[in-house]
């Protein structure tokens, strides 16, 4: 009988990548040396802002792992270890750095707690009133001097296309435009997109992002341009204020950025927050979950934002202005839209 | 016209030949070979995109074979391969979970000998062309939530048909392993987010060259075929490795898992004037 001489190469071949090694990542054993190893390994390799934060803040990471590891004990209780944990993940000065466990929430808070507020419900609520009205996430009204207040809380807070052209159709014959963003620590790009297309005609770059490409610290795919289109609503045609304050952050940071490049539009408060990293989520041998700063959004310079944006023009909440019931920030922003008219 | 009916109507009578063995095939008849399989088990599957710990869990399979052997030349073996599946499955910590699921389809020719080596045993190589479309969703997280699978290949197959009997019945213990070894994969950068490659458009390599050395995914399936009354009951094992490493990312999927289901032969006959 003839047989088929090929086949023995043929099997050979297909035996030939059994030599070839499993596709695994290094694992980790669930002790606390070992979910040290895991976050401080997931932050070395998928953390966008090392570099950065090394020129800026002199951050070394590294050190902190040299620094940290003499904290950990085999014999050490879960809150310890987060506790340690999240004194070393503090390092980075990141608000989208979060470690969750059942028990709580490890969180850097620092960029808007160590700074006045500049705005208080009480106040806000004054302005707005119990008769103004609600478009999904935005509230709004127009003031006794015919300026238009939009006050949009949160970005996670969704608002439409329809919502936005019925704002702006309403707030059409006002003098000019207050739009109060203080205290939203931001929720979905799409969101905050949409309202500063609302505020151009053309089409403007505004910024530059990129994501990792690899686990070294400088490996980063080539900046892409981000431009804002206009909307094809109704968009607004006259001056606007943007009320910003430390607590502005992440998506409320994007609008900030975008807004500030819009012709007729002027910023007015504190620094933002900042937060200009898209966050990841990850996770450590013992289930407890990891977010982190992935890949990060510059301004249309190509500068970072992730410390925040400076105001136009710096203002903050005067004590006796708020004894008195008044925003220092809104009546400003007043004075400033009647100049412009 | 009438001819036409009657044609139909004797080919149907002489279809449905309900046999284990697939036998050799005389001059004009067409042998079709389906098998149907149901499968649980265990899989064990790592993105890093989305988690660097592996996670475990219960997997259902589904999985149809077709086998046909060409008119005109019974050595030539048409073949197709669907296979469904669902997971869900968890991280080592037990906290999390995600699921899984995934459609592959793979068709191809290949060249059977007949008792090659030893007698009844049937031996096939084949080449397979294909695709995979599927998901993988992690409930925890953020920006980062879900992968797609997105694969396209040309694969090599060797499969063995081993016939033998125990108490007058005839069984077949079938092999088939399905090697993939070129094809192409959609896969994120590392860090890249679905928001920029489809909200921004920011394309970059997300279309990936794979072989055998970084895409070494063997998928083997040993039946065995028992005859039941009329029918064929077919039991067996599957061991299905799905990996790639590519982008700075890996992914495994390891899956083990006891099939069952049912078999059947097909022949279909035509007149000796027909063409």
């Amino acid at each position: 009988m003839r047989r088929p001489i090929f086949l023995l190469p043929l099997l050979l071949l297909l035996l030939l990548p059994l030599a070839t090694s499993c596709v695994r990542e290094d694992t980790f054993d669930n002790t606390p040396e070992g979910n040290f190893e895991a976050l401080w390994k997931i932050i070395d390799e998928h953390y966008c802002f090392l570099d950065y934060k090394a020129e800026a803040i002199g951050l070394d990471w590294n050190e902190v792992h040299t620094r940290y590891r003499q904290r950990i004990s085999p014999s050490m209780s879960n809150v310890q270890l987060q506790e340690v944990l999240t004194d070393m993940l503090s390092e980075l000065r990141d608000g989208h750095v979060n470690l969750y466990t059942s028990a709580d929430v490890s969180r850097y808070w620092h960029w808007h707690e160590d700074y006045p507020r500049n705005w208080t419900q009480e106040l806000r609520d004054r302005y707005l009133g119990t008769d103004y009205k609600i478009a999904a996430g935005i509230s709004y009204r127009i003031l006794e001097d015919n300026i238009g207040l939009i006050v949009y809380e949160s970005f996670s807070s969704g608002v439409g296309e329809g919502n936005l052209d019925d704002v702006m159709y309403y707030l059409r014959s006002c003098d000019g435009l207050i739009v109060d963003v203080r205290g939203n620590t931001g929720g979905q790009l799409t969101y905050a997109e949409r309202l500063s297309q609302r505020l151009t005609n053309d089409r403007l770059l505004v910024g530059y992002s990129q994501y990792k490409t690899g686990r070294g610290h400088g490996d980063f795919s080539t900046p892409k341009a981000e431009y804002l289109q206009p909307s094809t609503g109704v968009r607004w045609q006259k001056s606007v204020v943007v009320l910003q304050n430390r607590e502005c952050y992440s998506a409320c940071n994007i609008f900030l950025r975008n807004a500030r490049v819009c012709p007729r539009v002027t910023t007015l408060g504190d620094r933002s927050g900042g937060g200009s990293g898209m966050p990841f989520s990850s996770e450590l041998p013992n289930g407890w979950a990891v977010r982190f700063s992935a890949s990060p959004s510059f301004d249309k310079d190509m500068q970072q934002i992730e410390f925040g944006i400076e105001p136009d023009i710096v203002c903050s909440l005067s004590a006796s202005d708020a004894l008195k019931g008044t925003d220092t920030l809104i009546e400003e922003a007043r004075r400033l839209l009647k100049d412009y008219k | 016209m009438k001819k036409g009916y009657s044609f139909i109507a004797k080919a149907l009578c002489l279809v449905l030949l309900f046999s284990p063995l697939r036998g050799r095939a005389e001059e004009g008849m067409r042998q079709t070979t389906h098998a149907t399989l149901f499968g649980l088990g265990r899989v064990n599957h790592l993105d890093t995109y989305l988690s660097p710990l592996e996670y475990k869990g219960p997997q259902a399979t589904f999985l149809h074979r077709t086998d046909r052997l060409l008119r005109r030349n019974p050595n030539i073996l048409y073949q197709t391969w669907t296979q469904g599946e669902f997971s869900y499955a968890h991280n080592p910590a037990g906290n999390v979970h995600d699921i899984g699921g995934a459609l592959h389809y793979d068709m191809g020719w290949g060249r059977i000998w007949k008792n090659l080596l030893l007698p009844n045993l049937d031996v096939s190589v084949s080449g397979l062309a294909g695709g995979t479309f599927g998901f993988l969703y992690n409930e925890r997280n953020g920006n980062n939530p879900a992968q797609a699978r997105a694969q396209l290949r040309l694969s090599a197959a060797l499969g063995g048909d081993y016939r033998f009997r125990i108490r007058r019945q005839t069984l077949t213990l079938r092999y088939q392993l399905h090697l993939p070894l070129l094809g192409m994969a959609f896969l994120p950068r590392y860090g890249q987010s679905y928001y920029h490659l489809f909200v921004q458009g920011q394309r970059d390599h997300n279309l990936v060259c794979t072989h055998v050395a970084d895409a070494f995914s063997p998928c083997q399936l040993l039946t065995l075929d028992i005859p039941v009354r009329r029918s064929v009951l077919t039991v067996g094992y599957l061991s299905d490795i799905r990996q790639l490493q590519a982008n700075g990312l890996k992914q495994h999927q390891y899956v083990r898992s006891f099939v069952v289901g049912y078999t059947r032969s097909l022949s279909i006959v035509r007149r000796k004037n027909e063409k």
